[in-house]
């Protein structure tokens, strides 16, 4: 009977008109290879964060979906916001 | 030189007739004897001498044939286009009383008549009985008065029409090989094949067999015995060339105690068990209806206890099409699911009760759970009805405080936690800073590293007020498209201002708790 705990990327999602990316990080216990437990840990990305320590499968989304121009329209629309210096 | 001895009659010595030139002899006859030239005998009555056949029994009076007491005539004749006519002239007045007829034997059991006219009153001028000879007169005819017994002889005859008793009329044309003589009830005999009428044979005229046998017949088609089988099996076909068998009753592979109807099979192919009607129900599931109406009823697929038994659906015989929907149950898992569409499983009862749609995964579910992967609908089918999410998990809050990025000069203890329900986020945070190591930075103080990113276009961006920073109440804001939020000093909607990075100091603690919708 051996317990084990592992982390997994159980979801990569990718939303919005700026591909913002949600991951979730299921970190799983395991008895003899029988799941006991699942717990998420979840964290989201925009398209100006570094991803330099993420998962690679996240960092290949990522890539995938940030574009330059996606890029470019992220920051156009946060100096619109004035970098959130007065209320929205 | 040859010589010719012409006489009317020879007798032997002691007078008794051999042959007579009236009798006809037995050499020629000729002229042909027409019925208005017929050979004619003068028939006299007197009393019998000893030399009448019939001396003592019957009358005492015989008749005379041209004065031969009760001769043996022979007649002749066969064309019956041209019968040859012999007449009994009874004008002798001894004759009344005594007419003179034909039969089929002394005793007058049977008249013969075919051919045989009569004339006059015997005993009377004129009166006679003629017999027109021919193929169809029989070979022996008793010529007998009708009103007395024995008064008279026989005639004799060459004819094919033989007079055992009755008259019995011999084929006139020789049968095939093996046929065998049949009489078609009147008397007239042909060649046939052989048969025995129905109802003919008798269970007393069959050779005794071997008990408990039947009569079968093998190739050649000669009768062989089928020995006796089983007590309740039942004689069974072995096909061309081969005699049946006693085998097991019933259907070939079906075994059967049933003492009622088990099974009914209806005109329609419908077929019942334990029902006997069972096209009687809805068209579109009768053609196996199980159970009636009385008592509880039910059909059970046993497998081995680590196989599946499963009831499938099939629009063809191969690939999917075999299985396009399926009910399984897996005894190894001891899991109920249901597939469709190519047979795919869609939902799951797992042993523990967990109830899985859309998803084999049970994860963390157990008894009572439902596990969704995919929306639920809720009072109505449009999609402003799906509630598609649930999710319970932790986030890090992070310290924001330059331009929405994360600060980098800090320890972090804080926790967060959210909730997500379809796509609204109710999420908390414990804010427990660390240390700052240097400057807090500039611009503003803000909470980062939200576990998705904000969407609250449609809504309006939510407002958290009384915020307790230790600066005093605050108001938090989640702008859309954002995955932070921002502290402002509260006044009202016309005055604010940032909150200064500095203003959350280390070892700062404060509850944050918030709402927003994410896409």
């Amino acid at each position: 009977m051996a317990l084990t705990k592992e982390t997994q990327i159980g979801k990569i999602e990718v939303v919005g008109k700026y591909k913002s990316v949600h991951v979730r990080t299921d970190t799983v216990v395991m008895e003899d290879g029988e799941e006991l437990s699942r717990k998420y840990h979840r964290h989201s990305l925009m398209a100006d964060q570094d991803i330099e320590n993420e998962h690679v499968d996240v960092k290949a989304v990522c890539n995938a979906v940030w574009t330059q121009e996606v890029k470019d329209a992220l920051k156009v629309f946060k100096d619109s916001k004035n970098n959130l210096s007065t209320p929205i | 030189m040859s010589s010719i001895l012409k006489v009317d009659t020879i007798q032997d010595q002691n007078g008794n007739l051999i042959i007579s030139k009236d009798s006809g002899g037995s050499g020629f006859l000729s002229p042909y004897a027409s019925s208005s030239a017929a050979i004619t005998y003068t028939v006299t009555v007197a009393s019998k001498t000893t030399a009448h056949p019939y001396y003592g029994v019957g009358s005492s009076n015989g008749y005379f044939i041209n004065g031969i007491e009760s001769p043996i005539i022979e007649i002749k004749g066969n064309d019956t286009s041209k019968p040859y006519h012999y007449k009994f002239d009874q004008s002798d007045s001894s004759n009344s009383g005594h007419p003179l007829l034909f039969y089929n034997n002394v005793g007058k059991t049977t008249g013969f008549s075919t051919g045989v006219t009569t004339n006059g009153t015997p005993g009377q001028a004129g009166a006679y009985t003629m017999i027109a000879v021919d193929s169809q007169t029989p070979n022996i005819l008793y010529y007998q008065c009708s009103s007395h017994a024995n008064m008279g002889n026989h005639t004799f005859a060459t004819s094919p029409v033989v007079n055992t008793g009755v008259f019995l009329t011999l084929p006139t044309a020789d049968g095939s090989s093996g046929q065998v003589v049949t009489t078609n009830g009147s008397g007239v005999l042909s060649f046939a094949n052989g048969s025995v009428p129905d109802d003919a044979i008798t269970l007393a005229k069959m050779a005794p067999g071997t008990d408990g046998n039947i009569i079968s017949y093998d190739a050649s088609g000669n009768p062989v015995a089928v020995a006796t089988g089983s007590a309740g099996q039942v004689l069974t076909s072995a096909g061309a060339g081969a005699p049946p068998t006693f085998a097991a009753a019933g259907v070939a592979g079906i075994s059967s105690s049933a003492n009622a109807t088990a099974i009914t099979i209806d005109s329609d192919e419908k077929v019942g068990i334990l029902n006997t009607t069972p096209g009687s129900f809805a068209s579109s599931g009768n053609d196996l209806v199980v159970g009636s109406t009385t008592g509880s009823h039910g059909i059970t697929i046993v497998t081995q206890d680590n196989d599946t038994g499963s009831l499938q659906f099939a629009d063809g015989t191969s690939g999917n099409a075999a299985y396009q929907g399926r009910i399984r149950y897996n005894h190894s898992e001891s899991a109920m699911s249901f597939h469709v569409n190519n047979g795919s499983e869609k939902m799951r009862i797992e042993s523990d009760g967990a109830v899985l749609v859309g998803t084999t995964t049970d994860g963390d579910a157990g008894a009572g759970d439902l596990v969704v992967n995919g929306g639920v609908f809720l009072g109505g089918s449009a999609a402003a009805n799906e509630l598609d999410d649930y999710e319970v998990g932790t986030f890090t809050p992070t310290f924001v405080n330059q331009s929405g990025g994360e600060a980098s000069n800090y320890t972090n203890n804080s926790t967060g936690s959210y909730i997500k329900i379809g796509k609204m986020v109710y999420a908390n945070v414990s804010w427990n800073m660390g240390t700052i190591s240097t400057g807090p930075g500039s611009l503003y103080a803000g909470i980062g590293g939200f576990p998705f990113v904000s969407d609250v276009s449609a809504g309006g961006c939510p407002w958290y007020t009384n915020i307790d920073v230790p600066d005093g109440p605050a108001t938090f804001q989640i702008s859309n498209n954002y995955n932070y939020g921002i502290f402002y000093s509260q006044r009202d909607n016309n005055n604010y201002n940032t909150i200064s990075p500095g203003a959350i100091a280390s070892n700062d603690n404060f509850q944050i708790t918030f709402v927003y919708k994410t896409d």
